[in-house]
């Protein structure tokens, strides 16, 4: 599977190649928390990646976004290597999950302009595209109050905002609609689809199988650090024989899948 | 690392901080506001309770119902004293003076003018005062006598009686600077380390209570750029709160005092203070931001930095400690040496050299700090809390057997056994150490106090004990070893204790009642309390359980650190330093050799040849002189005098002779297949079968 796949004349823009993350837990022994798993996005399509909680969703999101080291294996994003050349990486993403929350103290203005500064743009640029995310994102009226002020869909705009600014190519979004609203997720999807059409490619993370059989291409199931099984919607319903993205998964998870 | 970054970091940072309340009001309103407050009302305190003490007049009883009755008189004429005769020689007021006159002496000696006697209590203001009045109108009184005799001996030589004028060089200005100069100081200490306290916490673990830490990971800046500029504004948020404290005070000072403050604020010495604030407000800032990084949440944050804070309360506090002086060593000891250079500045008399010394090892101390806040920002376990914290008045049934306690269980128990210790064991020991049971006390400290909770705890946290303990098979070479490290450690010891003498001098009955207490005792049982007890029990509970928690840190962090410990749970300042020493000779063995045994052989060895050295007193120097070592052999072990140079020398040689052999015969480390992460306990994993093989 590392090898290029000749499958369609698509592009790779994240390759991942038996990737494993083993922590070490004084109390327990060790946990193979993402235990060789490869796949590969191509540009432009949405990969989704279901899997139960504790499955190494998010781990693996974080080894791809270089928060966290491999023990092993190895991942290119935009064919540049997530050990070799982290800053690069991150340089091309744009990483959202539960757990990257805002300055409480800070504005939407300043905590974009803050991130774009740390990407290394200009400030002339900086502007532009702050201008611009906020009229698509619609949160003009509420750039200059402070964060923690602001309501739950409202934060997780500016976190949008956030890791749009630098203008990446590659998206890796964690559970983008865990704990909002129906009017706000409805506001996110929208928002990953005209992604999509910008020809971003991203990779997203979700508990909600509507969700994942409404915006996802492709869907990766991971189980206990393992890709379970990887594929279209209607490939995976196929191979599992069942009828529903849940029953597949179910299917999957209770190990019929191996 | 670019420095770009770190500037964006740390203006983000400083515009958060100060968006803060709680920051602020540490740091702008805790000065702007404590100072005058502090100030004026003790200054005006001070002026009401001078003028009441001037007003009340003193009740002064006079136990003398027959003679002297011209200076009964001139007491009683006094305005201010208000005389009572009496007959009891017992004080009923505590504001009053009793006076006796001795007429007995004064007959014998052919003096017109009595012995006085004075009772009064020092401790209250108003006796104190009285007792003034008392002696000035006495005073009086004598010099009229006087004046009176020299008139009727009309030019015959008389002797005058003896009249003594107080004329004291310093001026209130310079007695008021100098109580200043002990005060000041450590309030500015503290309120320069309590400025570091809320940011270090807050762009710390406050960050990762918040879940941002990751969005942050997540930009392209590096983590050493993150905590630099993280560190930069704690840093500065710190020396401002230093500022600004120094500021008010000074302010403070000229208001109130006017005239008289010139001379205590001094423009050059408040310029001098703030420079030299600056090492400490690195160090402080550092050290807290490394302690909090370690920490999930920000209370968990403040548990850790709150021991830091009331720690420095003590070495700060040395600044009010009269004879208490800034000398070449004190230099290094960092917070004592910062509030004694302060005080030195304040006081108009520093030496550059000082300067020089504190300076240096301040900022050597405080990258040693910021270093560690980098390490830990690289550390994924801490940054992202994967270890969970120790938990007490947990059911053991619901703990799982692991193979080392950790740093947080080891530093519990180390305050268990101190406190244990410190509470529990003079009980033990009959209270002094010259008591009928010491070595008895002794012996059961080691055992009840030390060896019995470590291994229950050990036991609870169902910790694997060859592997905790270091019970493991050793190489008969280090044997060997043990036996140079301690020919070499034996005099490097007693030369450390002479060194100790310098700054912190052991009291002399100390030694005394030790020596006592032993040689009470039957010789093997004080072997057994001595030497025995402490080799088995302080090894098990150090080179153990301790060293074990410390597992995480790297090999030579690891033995300084257990040798601090070790030196610090001897409670005694004043044996501090040689048993720091003695610590880290011990843990090198340890770690290097794989087994405790090694250790205990050592620490046995050790405490056997200081106790029969000591027990047979007499018998050792008559020994000492035969073999040649002179006279001052017998001195050396009371720490009286430096040993001779060439035998230092040639101690450290042998000391590092058997350190090298035991670095050379350390068992090989097992390399597991699990790659990077077998390696998170150096020294711990030990080969067995090959120290079998030798």
């Amino acid at each position: 599977m590392c090898e290029p796949m000749d499958k369609s004349e698509r592009t790779t823009a994240v390759e991942v190649c038996s990737l494993c993350k083993v922590f070490t837990d004084p109390k327990r022994e060790e946990i193979r928390a993402v235990d060789g798993i490869s796949f590969e996005c191509y540009q432009g399509e949405i990969f989704g990646i279901l899997g139960p909680n504790g499955a190494g969703k998010t781990t693996l999101l974080r080894l791809i976004a270089t928060i966290l080291a491999p023990t092993s294996g190895s991942a290119r994003v935009c064919g540049y290597d997530v050990v070799n050349e982290p800053d690069k990486v991150k340089r091309t993403i744009g990483f959202l999950s539960g757990s990257t929350k805002l300055y409480a103290r800070l504005t939407p203005l300043e905590t974009v302009r803050y991130f774009g500064r740390l990407y290394g743009m200009e400030k002339s640029l900086i502007k532009k595209r702050s201008r611009e995310i906020f009229e698509v994102l619609g949160m003009e009226t509420i750039r200059d109050r402070q964060l923690g002020k602001l309501s739950t869909g409202e934060k997780q705009k500016v976190s949008i905002a956030r890791s749009l600014i630098h203008d990446p190519p590659v998206l890796i979004l964690d559970e983008p609609t865990a704990g909002l609203d129906i009017v706000s997720s409805k506001a996110i999807i929208n928002f990953i689809r005209s992604a999509r059409q910008e020809s971003k490619t991203i990779i997203l993370s979700t508990h909600y199988m509507t969700e994942a059989e409404e915006m996802c291409d492709r869907i990766g199931l991971i189980n206990r650090g393992r890709l379970t099984a990887m594929g279209t919607t209607d490939e995976l319903l196929s191979a599992s024989g069942t009828s529903s993205l849940t029953e597949a998964f179910f299917h999957y998870l209770s190990g019929n899948g191996e | 690392m670019k420095l770009r970054n770190v500037k964006v970091i740390f203006l983000k940072e400083m515009l958060e901080t100060l968006r803060d309340k709680r920051t602020l009001m540490v740091m702008i309103l805790g000065p702007v506001l404590v100072y005058p407050v502090l100030i004026l009302a003790f200054s005006q305190m001070q002026s009401i309770q001078e003028t009441r003490l001037r007003e009340r007049p003193t009740t002064v009883y006079l136990l003398e119902r027959r003679s002297w009755p011209k200076l009964k008189k001139a007491l009683a004429e006094e305005p201010a004293l208000r005389v009572v005769e009496t007959t009891e020689s017992r004080l009923k007021n505590e504001n009053d003076v009793l006076v006796k006159f001795d007429s007995r002496r004064a007959k014998e000696e052919n003096r017109e003018i009595p012995s006085v006697v004075l009772t009064y209590r020092q401790t209250n203001v108003h006796a104190e005062k009285g007792k003034e009045r008392v002696l000035a109108a006495l005073e009086k009184y004598a010099r009229k006598v006087a004046s009176e005799k020299v008139e009727l001996s009309k030019g015959e030589r008389y002797v005058y009686p003896l009249i003594i004028e107080e004329n004291n060089l310093s001026s209130p200005s310079e007695r008021l600077r100098s109580v200043l100069a002990m005060t000041l100081p450590m309030i500015l200490v503290l309120m320069t380390i309590a400025g570091a306290m809320y940011p270090a916490i807050d762009t710390t673990a406050g960050e990762k209570e918040r879940g941002t830490i990751e969005t942050i990971l997540a930009s392209p800046a590096g983590r050493d750029e993150i905590v630099y500029g993280k560190f930069l504004s704690v840093f500065l948020i710190c020396i401002a709160t230093g500022l600004l404290n120094l500021v008010a005070m000074s302010l403070t000072f000229v208001h109130v005092l006017g005239g008289v403050s010139e001379s205590i604020v001094r423009v050059s010495s408040v310029a001098l203070v703030l420079v030299s604030l600056v090492p400490l407000a690195v160090l402080f800032s550092a050290l807290m931001m490394a302690v909090s990084t370690y920490a999930r949440t920000f209370r968990e944050a403040q548990n850790y930095v709150t021991p830091i804070y009331l720690l420095c309360l003590i070495p700060a506090m040395m600044s009010v400690q009269r004879g208490f002086e800034l000398n070449d060593f004190l230099c290094l000891v960092p917070v004592i040496n910062m509030s004694l250079f302060f005080r030195e500045v304040m006081e108009g008399s520093y030496i550059a050299r000082h300067i020089l010394l504190v300076f240096a090892s301040t900022s050597v101390y405080a990258s040693l700090a910021l270093r560690a806040a980098v390490k830990l920002f690289r550390d994924e376990n801490a940054l992202f809390s994967l270890e969970k914290p120790f938990a007490l008045f947990v059911r053991r049934r619901v703990l799982r057997a692991k193979p080392n306690p950790s740093l947080g269980e080891a530093v519990f128990a180390c305050m268990l056994v101190f406190i244990l210790f410190y509470y529990v064991s003079p009980g033990f020991q009959g209270v002094s150490i010259g008591g009928r049971s010491f070595v008895w006390g002794t012996m059961l400290s080691e055992w009840l106090l030390i060896l019995l909770p470590v291994l229950l705890f050990a036991r609870y946290l169902k910790v694997d004990f060859r592997n905790t303990f270091s019970f493991r098979k050793f190489s008969p070479v280090h044997v060997f070893a043990v036996l140079l490290m301690f020919v070499g450690s034996f005099f490097l010891l007693l030369e450390l204790a002479v060194l100790q003498k310098h700054f912190i001098p052991a009291p002399v009955e100390f030694s005394e009642k030790l020596t006592a207490g032993l040689k009470r005792a039957d010789f093997w049982l004080a072997v057994m309390a001595i030497a025995v007890s402490p080799a088995i029990c302080e090894e098990i509970m150090f080179r153990g359980f301790v060293l074990a928690g410390f597992g995480k840190f790297s090999r030579w962090p690891r033995i300084l650190i257990n040798g601090i410990l070790f030196g610090l749970y001897h409670l005694l300042l004043f044996r501090m330093l040689p048993t720091a020493f003695l610590g880290v000779v011990i843990a090198f063995l340890v770690v290097y050799s794989g087994s405790i045994f090694p250790g205990m052989l050592f620490h046995l060895t050790n405490n056997f040849v200081g106790l029969a050295v000591i027990y047979f007193s007499t018998e050792s120097a008559a020994f000492f002189k035969e073999i040649g070592l002179g006279e001052n052999a017998a001195d050396w072990f009371e720490g009286k005098v430096h040993l001779p140079w060439f035998l230092l020398v040639a101690s450290a040689a042998v000391l590092f002779a058997g350190a090298a052999l035991t670095w050379r015969f350390r068992p090989r480390e097992k390399r597991s297949s699990a790659g990077e992460t077998a390696d998170s306990t150096p020294g711990q994993v030990s080969n067995e079968e090959e120290i079998q093989q030798r």
